[in-house]
């Protein structure tokens, strides 16, 4: 029971933090898009599928947070780069703000209580 | 050139296609952006891998990728691969709610009154298993044959009397007619079937104030706010119109 419910915590935490750390992967540059899977698949418990990646970055460009472009590269055909619209810029901003706000009060949650980090 | 051994083709080549069918249901993801994508990747994966790349290889780097049937949220698929989706997989109660929606509709068409009843049963169960805070985006599909059905049985349990009320006064017509006048005709008759009626609803005002859970669920969910007391507000005034009808009968007979 205990399992069950730590699993579906997960992917209701990873669910939502997946848009976010892709957005704030391609804060300040255009990221190659197998890179930012590269990136993503050493933070813990975050990526289960790499392939999900996909459709969210297809779904952001829908929105118009992201811009794709196509680039040559020397290493064998065009390669396609994401990176933030202007769009994307202001609403990655609202959303570090908000998750500083909710991380500094969980972390006091967890120091009132003694909370260990590990 | 990445090339692959003919096995790891076929998979490749069938992974693809899942990526295409499964993300093609999605309302926001481009199935062909995404496909150009998750090619990419592979072809990345395998920028280092010995040559001609092996089945095995090929499937350690799906395997990081993952199905594509999870790459998809069920609150991103369009409505009707939602409804296919439900049909095949549940929840329960969704299920059931488009089953009663199709059986209305072609049940009815090709099996008449059995296919409305069915439909009906199929909504009732609905109702059951949904709780009652979910009945709002289900009601569309779960109410249409409710409402038929209480549309039709309501009416006959209210007021099928009637018919051997007015039986009664078409049989005692010839026998009043020849002896009185018109205006006493019909009190007789108004009385005759205004008491009746009155009878009939009094008791039933009885039999439900008694069993007022049984109407509820007789008539769910359409009852859930059913005031007990107009079929007894009714029947007082089918009574005092009787009552007067027979007051005028005594006084001018």
């Amino acid at each position: 029971m205990a399992e069950q419910f730590l699993d579906n915590w997960t992917i209701q935490l990873r669910k939502g933090l997946l848009e976010f750390c892709i957005l704030n992967s391609l804060s300040g540059e255009k990221v190659y898009g197998y890179d930012i899977v590269r990136k993503l698949r050493n933070i813990e418990h975050l990526v289960i599928s790499e392939g999900t990646i996909y459709p969210i970055l297809s779904r952001l460009k829908r929105d118009g947070l992201v811009d794709t472009s196509l680039e040559e590269s020397s290493e064998g055909p065009a390669r396609k780069y994401y990176q933030l619209t202007t769009r994307g810029i202001e609403l990655l901003l609202q959303m570090n703000g908000i998750w500083m706000r909710v991380l500094d009060g969980v972390q006091q949650i967890q120091s009132q209580k003694g909370v260990s980090q590990k | 050139m990445i090339y692959l051994t003919t096995d790891a083709m076929k998979i490749r080549e069938t992974y693809l296609e899942q990526v295409r069918t499964y993300v093609g249901m999605s309302k926001t993801a481009d199935a062909n952006e995404v496909i150009r994508d998750v090619n990419e990747h592979i072809d990345r994966e395998l920028q280092n891998s010995s040559q001609p790349v092996s089945k095995e290889n090929l499937e350690s780097i799906l395997e990081r990728l993952g199905s594509p049937r999870q790459w998809v949220n069920e609150d991103d698929l369009t409505w009707w691969r939602k409804m296919t989706m439900r049909l095949r997989k549940g929840p329960e109660d969704w299920r059931l709610a488009y089953l009663a929606f199709a059986t209305l509709i072609i049940g009815t068409v090709l099996m008449g009154p059995i296919g409305l009843f069915a439909s009906f049963c199929l909504s009732r169960a609905t109702l059951s298993v949904s709780e009652k805070n979910e009945l709002q985006t289900k009601r569309w599909l779960v109410f249409p044959a409710l409402l038929i059905v209480y549309f039709l049985t309501a009416p006959i349990l209210l007021f099928w009397p009637v018919l051997p009320l007015v039986g009664i006064c078409v049989a005692s017509f010839d026998a009043f007619f020849e002896k009185s006048s018109t205006l006493l005709c019909v009190s007789v008759f108004t009385s005759i079937i205004t008491i009746g009626m009155a009878i009939w609803w009094s008791f039933l005002w009885l039999l439900t104030r008694k069993y007022v859970r049984m109407v509820k669920v007789l008539f769910k969910p359409f009852a859930e706010n059913w005031k007990l007391n107009w079929l007894g507000y009714l029947s007082t005034v089918l009574f005092l119109i009787g009552s007067c009808a027979i007051v005028f009968i005594i006084l001018f007979k």
